[in-house]
């Protein structure tokens, strides 16, 4: 069977937010009886402990829910006239309501109630892979808007190896497929305030933001089309420097004004990595943080000309990177690897 | 187009009737008579010996077509009714693809579509290895998915759904491939109704109400994507989450009871998302579908919100 012609995306709008925490839902006794009953099951299975008293009051160390970050994302990002075929939510630690089919619920409260789902257990990776599971899903056709968005919570009530994001985080970005698209409404006013924090000083929109002034977040307009996403499993950390150069130069060849953002985890992974048109994303977000980085390079004033996006998992080892160019709804895009 | 080329189950051993799960779920006689009675359960399979590791890789190591076929694989997709499963970072999937020697493969898990995320996964694996990039395989030598389910029953929402079902623990493992020659998957489709999440607010009655009509609906629609009608559907594979509700989807579309497979709800009970390739075995051991032959495959997923998905086949 021969492969199907790939889909362009084209990411056409983003936005991103800090949510202080816990989660609204966490304030009602009795949805904190039923995390703590979950969670406390959950950690068993592996010898560990939930606190006890933990979950006896709403608190700030009861971290968030990922449906309360993605909906405030998903008002913030997605108008009503421009329904969603496909959304797909990325994260690697768990919220602290886990029970929930979250993706489920955000269909709901998303316009066009797209076909939703999850995917986890990739560590940072699960990001690139949603991105390869929206175009290989556009690819058949029929499929206008997809909606994906990425997130992570910094609460794990046991004792974790693992260490925490600096915080709740999230990133949702709106493509559309090839063909013409209605021009879409006005995007909406910014999610309820309760759920949000100001983002980090430093941290700006681009000049296509349209999010609300003195933003608790972005909403940022954004012409870039995904060029080639590529996931190479099973990277040992002393591989990494190799293949990471290697494909940043195939992926850059032919434009010497391309600019490359790095994860953090991937630079720590790279110490000699190039310096002259790389950005390395601040460490503390190692699910969220590329994402959100890459929209300054994406909206930012010198947005022209191609980026790549790359990231690496130490403790998955998936070695992962995405190339982004102006957006040519008639060029032919690239298939994955 | 998107093929299941082989399929394996692993169910435990140990066999827990009903009855000695009233008192760790604090049910009632009644509760548990009905169950049994208007239900259709009778046991579960459980074993606190096998983590959800062992599950998973004795499913796939029953995969007797994954052996020496290792290096056509390009995804893992671990389909799985319950979004966590372990406590972060332990991370199962990962380690039974380093011991099945797919290391080299992308692998991931979809879930929060509830016990229908298995169906989602066959469906994405298909469109995955579709938009592979072309290369210079021959016939029987493309590139291949694994797809994975697989639960433990390790909390009290993951051990029975009240009035409703019971869970057993078991895994699945189902190798596709993007032209195989056998089950050929013809036609999809999914509804997700999002409201009856915690926070959608709509009521448990609406959800009772809502709950056949709407597998009715999705079972219509993947027949039309697949060119087919009821008429031509030979089987049903079921999800098992009971009998009565089979009874009475079958009166609600007109379908002969006798054309579904209900045999396992008694002997397993709701195996999450592993129910469709346990029915699928056992339609293939009693030789229940010809080469040619239309099934059906309908899971439903309800929680926290609730997804409703059906396929359709071509054995």
């Amino acid at each position: 069977m021969p492969a199907a012609p790939p889909t362009d995306l084209h990411l056409i709008r983003a936005a991103r937010r800090a949510f202080p925490g816990p989660a609204a839902l966490l304030h009602d006794p009795a949805h904190r009886e039923q995390s703590r009953r979950y969670l406390t099951d959950l950690a068993r299975q592996d010898g560990r402990e939930v606190p006890a008293g933990l979950f006896d009051t709403a608190s700030g160390s009861l971290g968030q829910s990922y449906a309360e970050m993605a909906e405030a994302l998903i008002r913030a990002l997605v108008t009503p006239d421009e329904p969603v075929d496909l959304l797909v939510l990325a994260f690697s630690r768990h919220d602290m309501l886990p029970g929930r089919a979250t993706a489920t619920y955000l269909s709901h409260v998303c316009p066009g109630t797209p076909l939703s789902f999850a995917v986890c257990d990739q560590g940072s990776a699960a990001a690139f892979s949603a991105l390869r599971l929206a175009r290989a899903y556009a690819s058949s056709g029929g499929c206008r808007r997809v909606l994906l968005i990425v997130v992570e919570q910094t609460v794990v009530p046991y004792a974790t190896s693992a260490p925490a994001p600096a915080r709740h985080q999230g990133v949702a970005l709106l493509y559309r497929t090839n063909g013409p698209v209605p021009a879409p409404g006005p995007v909406p006013s910014a999610a309820p305030a309760a759920a949000e924090e100001p983002v980090a000083a430093g941290v700006r929109g681009g000049p296509g933001t349209t999010g609300p002034a003195g933003s608790t977040g972005d909403v940022l307009d954004i012409t870039a089309r995904v060029g080639v996403v590529r996931q190479h499993p099973d990277v040992a950390a002393d591989e990494v420097a190799a293949l990471a150069g290697s494909e940043l130069a195939a992926l850059s060849a032919g434009h010497p004004d391309g600019r490359v953002v790095l994860s953090a985890d991937l630079a720590t992974a790279w110490p000699a990595h190039p310096v002259e048109g790389v950005h390395v994303t601040p460490p503390g977000q190692p699910v969220t943080g590329l994402w959100w980085t890459l929209l300054d390079r994406l909206a930012g004033p010198d947005r022209s000309g191609p980026v790549v996006a790359a990231d690496y998992d130490p403790d998955l080892r998936y070695l992962c990177l995405v190339s982004w160019d102006d957006a040519d709804p008639t060029g032919a895009g690239r298939p994955d690897r | 187009m998107t093929a299941l080329d082989a399929v394996a189950v692993h169910l435990p051993q140990r066999r827990v009737p009903i009855e000695s799960l009233a008192g760790p779920l604090e049910l009632t006689d009644m509760q548990v008579r009905l169950f049994r009675r208007f239900h259709g359960l009778d046991q579960v399979r459980r074993d606190p010996d096998l983590s959800l590791h062992d599950l998973l890789l004795h499913a796939a190591t029953g995969l007797t077509a994954l052996r020496g076929q290792e290096h056509r694989v390009r995804f893992v997709l671990y389909g799985r009714a319950f979004p966590v499963v372990t406590p972060y970072p332990v991370n199962p999937l990962h380690d039974v693809c380093r011991a099945l020697g797919l290391g080299h493969a992308v692998a991931f898990t979809l879930t929060q579509q509830s016990c229908a995320s298995a169906l989602l996964a066959i469906e994405m694996a298909g469109r995955l290895l579709a938009a592979e990039p072309p290369g210079r395989h021959g016939p029987g030598d493309g590139p291949l998915a694994l797809v994975l389910t697989g639960e433990k029953a390790f909390t009290r929402d993951a051990q029975f759904i009240p009035e409703t079902s019971v869970f057993s623990e078991g895994a699945s493992a189902c190798l596709v491939s993007a032209d195989g020659p056998r089950d050929r998957l013809l036609g999809y489709a999914c509804a997700q109704r999002g409201e009856f999440d915690v926070a959608g607010g709509a009521s448990g009655a609406q959800f009772q109400r809502e709950y056949r009509p709407a597998l009715a609906e999705v079972i219509g629609r993947a027949l039309a994507v697949a060119g087919v009608t009821l008429d031509d559907i030979r089987l049903v594979l079921p999800h098992n989450v009971n009998v009565v509700t089979w009874h009475r989807l079958c009166r609600l579309i007109g379908l002969p009871r006798d054309r579904v497979l209900l045999d396992n709800v008694r002997d397993t009970g709701h195996v999450f998302c592993a129910d469709a390739f346990a029915n699928y075995l056992t339609a293939r051991e009693r030789g229940l579908l010809d080469p040619g032959d239309r099934y059906l495959v309908a899971a439903v997923g309800a929680g926290d919100g609730a997804t409703f998905a059906a396929m359709v086949f071509a054995h």
